[in-house]
């Protein structure tokens, strides 16, 4: 992910970055919310106070700024309307109870999908922190930032889904 | 680091994996591994790992999995406890407007004591009583900001307004009441209380079925809005009008495009009204000339004095200014 460099205008900067980032603050506000239809509407929002934004303070960081306001915004979101979706107790029970078939015969669209269930199994601080860093390329210090725990508790949180993942994982190759 | 093996356990080593520490760090990472083959091989894990995540989350599609809970449950779980009355838009409308009906009544209470207080018979009875207190207006349940949005997002349009007693108001124990028809639901609430007395944070139910269906179904109960006055302190014999429209009112705090058509309107000028506010022909000039030079002498306001000066004119034969 390449992040802020000089732009001509503002609007031409505004532009880019909604080419560039549109898809992945959607796809991260979808899993705060839990509603992609809300979820682009925070990043519409995320987008309107980027052009009230001077584009030279966001050189080189242009990508924390928005996920930061983004997750702001959806942080606003569920505490004003409430909108999201009840956990259900039980669901991660019947869920992780699919059958889980041998890695080796199942194609690479099917790996994806076991790896992505695995991560909807992940506590979802957890699941935060794993999308914004291998989905999003973002730094610890840079998730620190965004989601405003420390540094060490961000290397935490990756530590302990990243072991659980890998076990998880491996399991499921037997 | 001091310690020559680095346990499996350790941040640092997935921090080292995914390059996150600096080089100091990344050092002593690197010597520990050298004599520690399992952590060398956790390493790797690590990284084929990382590889795995990156490809699958990649094209992770925006929609959310149906078994996905949002990752901010937690924060409206937690914010939202205690709040499990919600009440629509329609129903905090109904309870202003039946506050609104109570507080009016209760503040013509003191002129219908004034008026009577001039009689010698009632003079002792007003001397000897309590100064009535203000209306008490206890809302049974207030919903929050958030609480209606979704009312409104998601519509009640079987909530009907609350009702009011038959006998109409009634000053004394309650002056207006809509109650809430389902006692099962009160009692839920009772069962709050008591939960939430004995437990400050998570409000839990689990005493009784009925107490929860009761709390299901409490959107579908008509609100109870309970209006509580003193007892009345002159006998109540006859029906008691109060009028909604105050007639000769003070629009000291009023703007003056409200003052200038209501005195036109109360001059007389139009006929055609049956509201005629009090006010003098003098009032409306020096509203008229103030407005004017306001709004830098907009024409309308000498459009609607015209007709008021002809009006005066022919009524008392006065010269036109």
């Amino acid at each position: 992910m390449t992040r802020a460099s000089s732009y001509p205008s503002a609007e031409q900067f505004v532009q880019s970055a909604v080419t560039e980032y549109q898809l992945p603050l959607t796809r991260y506000a979808a899993r705060l919310v839990g509603d992609p239809d809300r979820a682009r509407d925070i990043v519409q929002d995320t987008f309107v106070k980027l052009l009230a934004q001077d584009p030279s303070t966001l050189e080189g960081h242009l990508a924390e700024w928005l996920f930061t306001v983004c997750r702001h915004r959806a942080l606003d979101v569920v505490r004003k309307e409430g909108r999201m979706k009840r956990f259900e107790e039980g669901q991660a029970e019947r869920v992780s109870s699919d059958e889980p078939r041998p890695i080796r015969l199942i194609e690479n669209a099917e790996i994806q999908e076991a790896v992505l269930r695995l991560i909807d199994q992940l506590p979802r601080n957890q699941q935060e922190v794993i999308r914004l860093k291998f989905q999003n390329g973002f730094s610890y210090k840079e998730i620190s930032r965004i989601t405003e725990l420390s540094v060490s508790n961000v290397g935490v949180l990756i530590h302990h889904a990243v072991a659980r993942l890998r076990s998880e994982f491996a399991a499921q190759r037997l | 680091m001091k310690q020559s093996k680095l346990s499996t356990e350790d941040p640092r080593l997935t921090a080292y994996a995914l390059g996150e520490l600096d080089a100091s760090e990344a050092a002593q990472v690197e010597e520990a591994l050298r004599n520690d083959p399992s952590a060398r091989d956790a390493v790797n894990d690590i990284r084929a790992m990382a590889r795995e995540l990156e490809r699958a989350l990649e094209n992770e599609p925006i929609e959310p999995r149906v078994s996905t809970p949002a990752v901010l449950a937690d924060v409206s779980e937690s914010e939202t406890r205690g709040q499990l009355l919600r009440f629509p838009s329609v129903w905090l409308t109904t309870a202003a407007a039946a506050s609104v009906a109570a507080v009016l009544a209760f503040q013509a209470l003191p002129n219908q004591k004034f008026a009577n207080a001039s009689a010698p018979a009632d003079s002792e009875s007003f001397a000897n009583a309590k100064s009535p207190a203000p209306a008490g207006l206890e809302p049974a349940a207030v919903a929050d900001d958030a609480a209606r949005r979704r009312s409104m997002r998601d519509g009640f349009s079987d909530v009907k307004p609350a009702t009011f007693r038959e006998d109409g108001l009634k000053l004394g124990k309650s002056v207006a009441s809509a109650e809430t028809p389902d006692a099962a639901a009160a009692e839920s609430a009772d069962a709050l209380d008591r939960n939430s007395e004995t437990e400050s944070d998570v409000v839990r139910f689990d005493s009784s079925e009925k107490a929860i269906a009761a709390l299901n179904d409490v959107h579908s109960a008509v609100p109870a809005v309970t209006l509580n006055g003193d007892l009345p302190v002159l006998p109540i014999n006859r029906a008691t009008h109060v009028p909604v429209i105050q007639f000769n009112p003070d629009f000291t705090f009023a703007s003056k495009d409200f003052k200038f058509n209501n005195s036109i309107a109360g001059s007389g000028v139009l006929k055609m009204t049956p509201r005629k506010a009090g006010t003098t022909y003098e009032q409306v000039l020096t509203w008229s000339h103030d407005a004017s030079e306001n709004q830098n002498k907009v024409p309308r306001r000498d459009d609607a004095v015209d007709p008021l000066k002809k009006s005066k004119h022919s009524a008392t034969g006065a010269v036109v200014e």
